[in-house]
């Protein structure tokens, strides 16, 4: 039965469904009520009872009504999307009069807020902490979402950022703050000029002229960022709020937004005025201030780049201090929440901001707040009743610990060792909440880097073990097995005392299922965890490991067409031949044609990394002499070998020449090397250390220019092949 | 610690130290302005701004509105307190589970309280229990309050249980609401002036350790 729309019943099915994530699965289920809901924004009349108010009052109560259903119900969502509800919003917003109620403006500029915020956590990423993206609304949303940020869209909203009414103000604010997620967007908002610019552009513009130097909002950022930064100064703190959590979303990864914001003219840059705003007393608009300032940090400008720059470190400073503040205070949990993650992507991926951070006392305060609210010996479903926002704020902790601990070793014993937080990460791992089973497993691979903890506390607490049953389940979820199994990657190295137990445990089987599972994060873990396990074993390992693994495939694998799955494959490979018993076996459970057939292809791959790979096969193959032969007769390899000695970067011409070294010392009158013109690459490369020299007939013979070689090592490779070469028979 | 160490302040000296605090007279009006507007004095705050020329921090009508909420509880009418809610801000209760559920719970109190166990019982299962599943932290407020539909108000109940139907449980879930709005709104939720009074009563106590002074009786107006 369809809900009728009219003045009356919107009233009371606004009542009854903000605040209702119940009653609004219920009306999302109704399509027909919820097209009536769209089409009345649009054209009123049908529904209105002159009885009943106005138009304005029936639209205003549709939008109210729209807004709140897009907030926490995909279902109603989807529902809205079908009903074109966004397009209606824009259209609504595009007949605005200057005489209409700023009610109504104020009502369709929160609901497109409310749509776009909605549409933007569909399609993510997330702006803090895990979450899920219904797949099946994807495509839809991704569609809206770039419907909204069309230019011909942009004219019809984005005027409203200059409005009389605060509160559209706010909510276009808000809308940018949560929308712009990606790099298109963020361009189209920050390139956008409101149309009477526009015409000035064209007009103005003579090809020799800076775009800067001639345009003063360019020089502020673009027209949107010129707006908010005014609002910077108001003494409204949510107008502030807003438009300091617009500007964090408009100049993270943007440089050309951020430097100008970082710019000082003739007054204060904004970022200075931001970095006061981060001592506010009012917490709302310091976690605010703070993000916005971390985005400007990040972004990748050139005075920031390094926290070793003074203004970087003193800005960086600002909002670790503060933010600490936030996290060690007995403030309401969604703001411990943001503040941890504001830290989190103050540091994330940046030694030196993760260094300053620990200094700064960041890791005490976190330990302390996980502390707080996670027992170190839990008994069964201490997660159960569990309110979500303490789990979120849990998994916003970890989060943040895991990316402090990223880099350094000392910081990883200081949250093993003085912290002693193991035991709550691991009883972290068993949560009912995948956030908190996810930023769990960060931790245990951030701590399972360090050398000196694998072979300890990993192991002692059981950690290691409590990881690894994660991994093994096959109902979890699959951010989560992605997670643990970085850990375990780590655990199965030659140091880590967890190998073998591993081994016992089933490892190969459950890596081998995920290999199939054509995920390529699962592929390309399990690929790398192998190659981990190969390294420096045993024989009856190898066996055990390519018993699971299936030579054939591994054969394929060198094939793949992920290149990134062929460079763990051959380093498996490598790995494999470490040895006359591991190269035999690969020779001969591979078979010769395969081996060597899949490694002349690599050698010319266009992907460095996979031929870096397969020399390094090679070289560990050529120490083989029986099969020496074989390679030396290959009619492809030698001359990609010689490629490899003067065409690839560093890391391939060392292996290169020592390969090449030893096939030389065996067979210094080898007739396969004269005619793949090895010897005269390594005459060159020796008796050429710097410029271009050598008759141009030599470098015509070669067939090729080459540069001079400056790698030391290279070049004593070189040298001491060409002896071999040259005096073979002579010497011991 | 020997008493005799304090310093002592005479009134006079005190006096005159009061005295050469400039404290300009729009400083004045704005604290008591704030004041009312706080406590929700709308008809007083109208006539003060007049007469003090003073606009007020805040749109008048808004104030209006939280006095209607807090009357609203006050007399029971929750459906009546959440319209307004809505119509004052329709984002409050939609980004605040905690006191949505707090509003419904007080809902199914109404209920009971007015002997309509029926409706409460249906209330409770179609609307309180879903919050229920949503978010486990509301569970135990919630057996709470079934816990008094078992009792129906006899005086048996524990006082925990029963104390969900005294009046200052009314008072409690109107504050909450209140405090939302003025949240919501930007505005503090406790009066400047209060906040000077526990300032000024904290200095003394400071001060007291170290010298005797004419303290101020703040119901009086006097010095001691």
């Amino acid at each position: 039965m369809t809900v009728n729309v009219d003045l009356s019943t919107l009233k009371r099915v606004k009542n009854s469904v903000i605040g209702n994530p119940t009653a609004k699965a219920a009306y999302a289920k109704d399509e027909n009520f919820i097209l009536k809901l769209v089409e009345c924004i649009t054209n009123p009349l049908p529904y209105l009872e002159s009885s009943q108010g106005s138009q304005d009052d029936i639209r205003i109560e549709a939008a109210h009504v729209v807004s709140s259903l897009s907030y926490g119900s995909t279902d109603a969502l989807k529902s809205l999307l079908t009903a074109n509800a966004h397009q209606a919003f824009v259209y609504a917003i595009s007949n605005l009069q200057p005489t209409d109620q700023p009610a109504l403006k104020a009502a369709f500029a929160r609901a497109l807020k409310a749509l776009g915020s909605a549409l933007a956590d569909v399609v993510g990423p997330s702006q803090m902490g895990i979450h899920d993206y219904p797949v099946d609304l994807q495509e839809d949303a991704r569609n809206a979402l770039d419907y909204l940020f069309e230019v011909e869209v942009l004219d019809i909203y984005l005027p409203h950022l200059v409005d009389s009414s605060q509160q559209t103000v706010i909510s276009i604010a808000q809308l940018l703050a949560s929308a712009l997620r990606s790099q298109p967007y963020r361009a189209a908002v920050s390139e956008w000029l409101p149309q009477a610019e526009r015409h000035k552009e064209v007009k103005g513009k003579r090809g020799w002229e800076k775009t800067d130097t001639a345009n003063p909002l360019a020089r502020q950022g673009g027209w949107v960022a010129k707006e908010l930064v005014s609002y910077l100064n108001k003494k409204d703190s949510k107008l502030q709020e807003a438009a300091l959590s617009a500007l964090a979303s408009l100049a993270k990864e943007n440089p050309s937004v951020a430097s100008k914001l970082a710019k000082s003219v003739d007054q204060p840059s904004p970022l200075n005025v931001i970095l006061s705003l981060c001592k506010s007393r009012l917490t709302d608009l310091q976690v605010a201030a703070c993000l916005c300032a971390t985005s400007i940090i990040r972004s990748g400008i050139p005075s920031y780049v390094s926290a070793e720059q003074p203004t970087a470190k003193a800005a960086a400073m600002t909002v670790i201090h503060s933010m600490n503040n936030l996290i060690s205070s007995d403030l309401d949990v969604r703001t411990r929440t943001k503040a941890c993650f504001v830290l989190c992507h103050l540091v994330s991926d940046d030694k030196d901001l993760c260094q300053l951070a620990y200094e700064r006392g960041s890791l005490n305060q976190l330990a302390d707040l996980v502390k707080s609210i996670t027992p170190s010996e839990p008994n069964v479903q201490w997660d159960e009743d569990e309110p979500e926002s303490q789990a979120c704020l849990r998994e916003a902790a970890f989060t943040t610990i895991a990316s402090i601990a990223l880099f350094d070793n000392d910081i990883r014993c200081e949250i093993t060792d003085n912290l002693r937080l193991i035991p709550y990460i691991q009883a972290s791992l068993t949560h009912r909440h995948v956030g908190v089973r996810y930023s769990a497993c960060q931790c245990a691979r951030a701590l399972s880097r360090a050398v000196a903890v694998l072979r300890t506390n990993i192991v002692d607490t059981g950690l290691g073990l409590a990881v690894y049953r994660i991994f093994l389940k096959e109902d979890e979820d699959k951010r989560v097995t992605y997670a643990a199994s970085a850990v375990v990657c780590n655990l199965v190295n030659d140091f880590s005392p967890l190998r073998s137990t591993l081994l016992e445990k089933g490892v190969i089987p459950r890596l081998v299922h995920l290999l199939h599972s054509g995920d390529p994060g699962f592929r390309l873990n399990a690929l790398w965890t192998f190659k981990n396990l190969l390294y420096k074993s045993s024989t009856e390992v190898k066996r055990q490991v390519m018993e699971g693994l299936g030579w054939h495939e591994l054969s394929c694998l060198l094939m793949d067409s992920d290149l990134s799955v062929q460079e763990q494959a051959f380093h498996v490979v490598r790995h494999l031949a470490d040895g006359e018993e591991g190269i035999e076996m690969v020779f001969v459970e591979m078979g010769e044609q395969v081996l060597l057939g899949s490694l002349s292809i690599a050698l010319e791959s266009e992907n460095e990394n996979v031929v870096c790979q397969a020399v390094c096969v090679l070289g560990n193959l050529a120490n083989s002499m029986a099969r020496q032969d074989s390679i030396l007769t290959h009619p492809r390899i030698l001359s990609a070998l010689r490629n490899c000695l003067v065409d690839a970067k560093v890391e391939v011409r060392r292996p290169a020449a020592s390969c090449i070294l030893e096939l030389v010392r065996a067979n210094p009158h080898s007739r396969e090397l004269y005619e793949a013109g090895i010897d005269s690459t390594l005459r060159h490369i020796c008796e050429h250390s710097s410029g271009l020299s050598g008759s141009p007939t030599t470098r015509l013979a070669i067939g090729f220019q080459m540069g001079a070689e400056d790698d030391r090592e290279v070049k004593e490779k070189c040298r001491e092949a060409l002896q071999w070469l040259e005096h073979g028979s002579d010497m011991l | 610690m020997p008493p005799s160490n304090k310093s002592h302040i005479r009134k006079e000296e005190w006096e005159r130290r009061l005295h050469d605090v400039h404290i300009s007279r729009n400083d004045l009006n704005r604290l008591v302005m704030d004041y009312l507007v706080i406590e929700g004095y709308k008809t007083a705050a109208e006539e003060f701004s007049r007469e003090a020329d003073l606009s007020p921090s805040v749109d008048l009508e808004s104030i209006e509105s939280r006095m209607n909420i807090r009357e609203a509880l006050q007399r029971g009418d929750v459906a009546e307190a959440i319209t307004r809610v809505n119509d004052l801000n329709p984002e409050i209760l939609d980004m605040n589970p905690a006191l949505y559920f707090r509003l419904q719970q007080q809902k199914l109190i109404e209920f009971i309280r007015q002997g309509r166990i029926q409706e409460a019982l249906e209330f409770a299962q179609e609307e309180l229990a879903p919050r229920g599943e949503e978010n486990p932290e509301f569970l135990s407020e919630l057996e709470k309050t079934m816990a008094l539909l078992a009792f129906e108000s006899s005086p048996l109940a524990p006082p925990a249980i029963a104390e969900l139907l005294s009046p200052g449980q009314r008072l409690k879930t109107a504050s909450a609401v209140n405090a939302a709005i003025l949240e919501s709104l930007s505005q503090a939720k406790e009066a400047k002036l209060v906040g000077m009074l526990k300032l000024m009563s904290w200095g003394a106590s400071m001060l007291e350790e170290k010298a005797d002074f004419p303290k101020l009786d703040v119901i009086e107006g006097t010095f001691n």
